[in-house]
């Protein structure tokens, strides 16, 4: 009953800001143990991960393992979440990371049934882990619009189709805002290097 | 376990924390290096020559890129427990303090042509300062390791080894005011050896104290185990 409220009441006090900073106030919330909030917070989580390990793993059995195994990372780590930071950010931190662990794990044995995401090539995993933190601190940079399409097709592993839906722009505008955000990281992250 | 069952029994297992922001845990660290420091300069006594010592450049520089070394290595440690924050600056600190280190004790070396004293200086005698080391070490690396636990420690082995480095090089600022002998092959062997030491050491430890897996294995272990003694119904 106590839960069912909660559900009710971060649902219905949430303000309507976009997606990250919902997540966000659910993340605060959660910390400060509103179960209800906590539990819409780990069902939207969870779709976003398993989209982003989909695009990683190919084989289906390995896929729902290493998302439960992220979800609980989350779960384990959400003490450690500021709540200033975009949660988001970090959360795909976390996911990026784990993944990275499993793939040396899996190394061990076999690397093919293994596939790279569309943003990083597959690297040694120290310098993927630089370059990510690297990618994070200048995608918070951009502006706005460009931030949440990148977010979008290569953390959250949306199709096109989808995101331009979700963001109700055309497909075609979306790829142009996408390649332009692209270049810009590009030359920011070079410049870094 | 069904994804709706598993996000169930995380509600469940919510407890509510405190933010402890990152901010807050680097100062708690730089007022601990501060105490630790004086705590180590009162109860060690000092060498004989320090007046004369502290007014080398020398001296200045070296113990400079020990308590930079020290107190950077602690910091990123800390960094490296929230995924977001960004470590590159503080690596290339550290990295950077401990070269300066590392080439002025060797620059010495190479000018005062030392060489006829290296027995002198490789004496066993010097182990009273790698005890000495190993034992202040406990102090800075136990407090860093206690604001660690409030962070998500995704390196684990890198986060070890920062810890004892830590504790290691700021010990090592500690001994430059009390042993009084200079020789590089004396520093080499028993300041920077058993801080190599601590290093390796905290390197495997850390895997081993930070472990995800183990920590994950573990609330598995107690979903699953509460879910099984769970009633039906």
């Amino acid at each position: 009953m106590r839960n069912a409220s909660n559900t009710m009441e971060s649902q219905t006090t949430l303000p309507r800001r976009d997606e990250r900073e919902e997540l966000r106030l659910l993340a605060v919330r959660s910390k400060q143990g509103d179960k209800g909030a906590y539990e819409e917070l780990l069902g939207r989580v969870y779709e976003r991960i398993e989209q982003f390990v989909s695009n990683r793993i190919r084989l289906e059995e390995l896929r729902e393992d290493i998302t439960q195994d992220i979800i609980l990372s989350v779960h384990l780590s959400l003490p450690s979440y500021s709540g200033v930071d975009s949660f988001t950010a970090w959360l795909f931190t976390i996911a990026r990371r784990r993944l990275i662990d499993f793939m040396r794990k899996k190394k061990r044995h076999t690397v093919e049934e293994i596939t790279d995401g569309p943003w990083f090539e597959l690297q040694p995993a120290e310098e993927e882990i630089a370059g990510l933190d690297c990618f994070l601190h200048e995608l918070r940079k951009l502006p706005e619009g460009k931030q949440r399409v990148v977010e979008m097709i290569h953390l959250e592993g949306k199709s096109t189709e989808v995101a331009s839906g979700e963001l109700g722009i055309t497909e075609n505008n979306l790829r142009v805002t996408l390649h332009r955000a692209v270049q810009e990281l590009k030359k920011k992250l070079r410049e870094n290097q | 376990m069904e994804r709706a069952e598993l996000i169930s029994r995380l509600k469940d297992d919510l407890h509510p924390s405190r933010p402890h922001s990152l901010k807050r845990r680097v100062v708690s660290w730089l007022a601990s290096c501060l105490l630790f420091l004086l705590l180590a300069f009162l109860s060690t006594g000092t060498r004989a020559d320090l007046n004369t010592i502290l007014s080398s450049p020398r001296f200045a520089i070296e113990t400079l890129a020990l308590v930079i070394a020290g107190v950077t290595s602690g910091v990123l440690a800390l960094f490296l427990s929230v995924p977001t924050a960004r470590t590159r600056r503080s690596t290339v600190v550290v990295l950077g303090a401990a070269m300066v280190w590392i080439i002025s004790i060797i620059t010495t070396f190479i000018l005062q042509m030392e060489a006829a004293s290296i027995g002198e200086g490789v004496r066993l005698a010097g182990m009273a300062c790698s005890t000495e080391l190993l034992l202040f070490s406990a102090i800075p690396a136990g407090v860093l390791l206690l604001l660690m636990r409030f962070g998500a420690n995704l390196s684990a082995h890198l986060s070890g080894l920062l810890i004892l480095l830590s504790a290691g090089f700021l010990s090592m600022v500690a001994l430059q005011f009390s042993c009084a002998q200079d020789h590089t092959a004396h520093l080499l062997l028993y300041h920077l050896f058993p801080v190599a030491l601590l290093g390796t050491v905290g390197w495997v430890a850390g895997g081993r104290l930070f472990s995800f897996e183990r920590r994950l294995e573990q609330k598995k272990e107690e979903l699953f185990s509460d879910r099984n003694s769970r009633p039906e119904g």
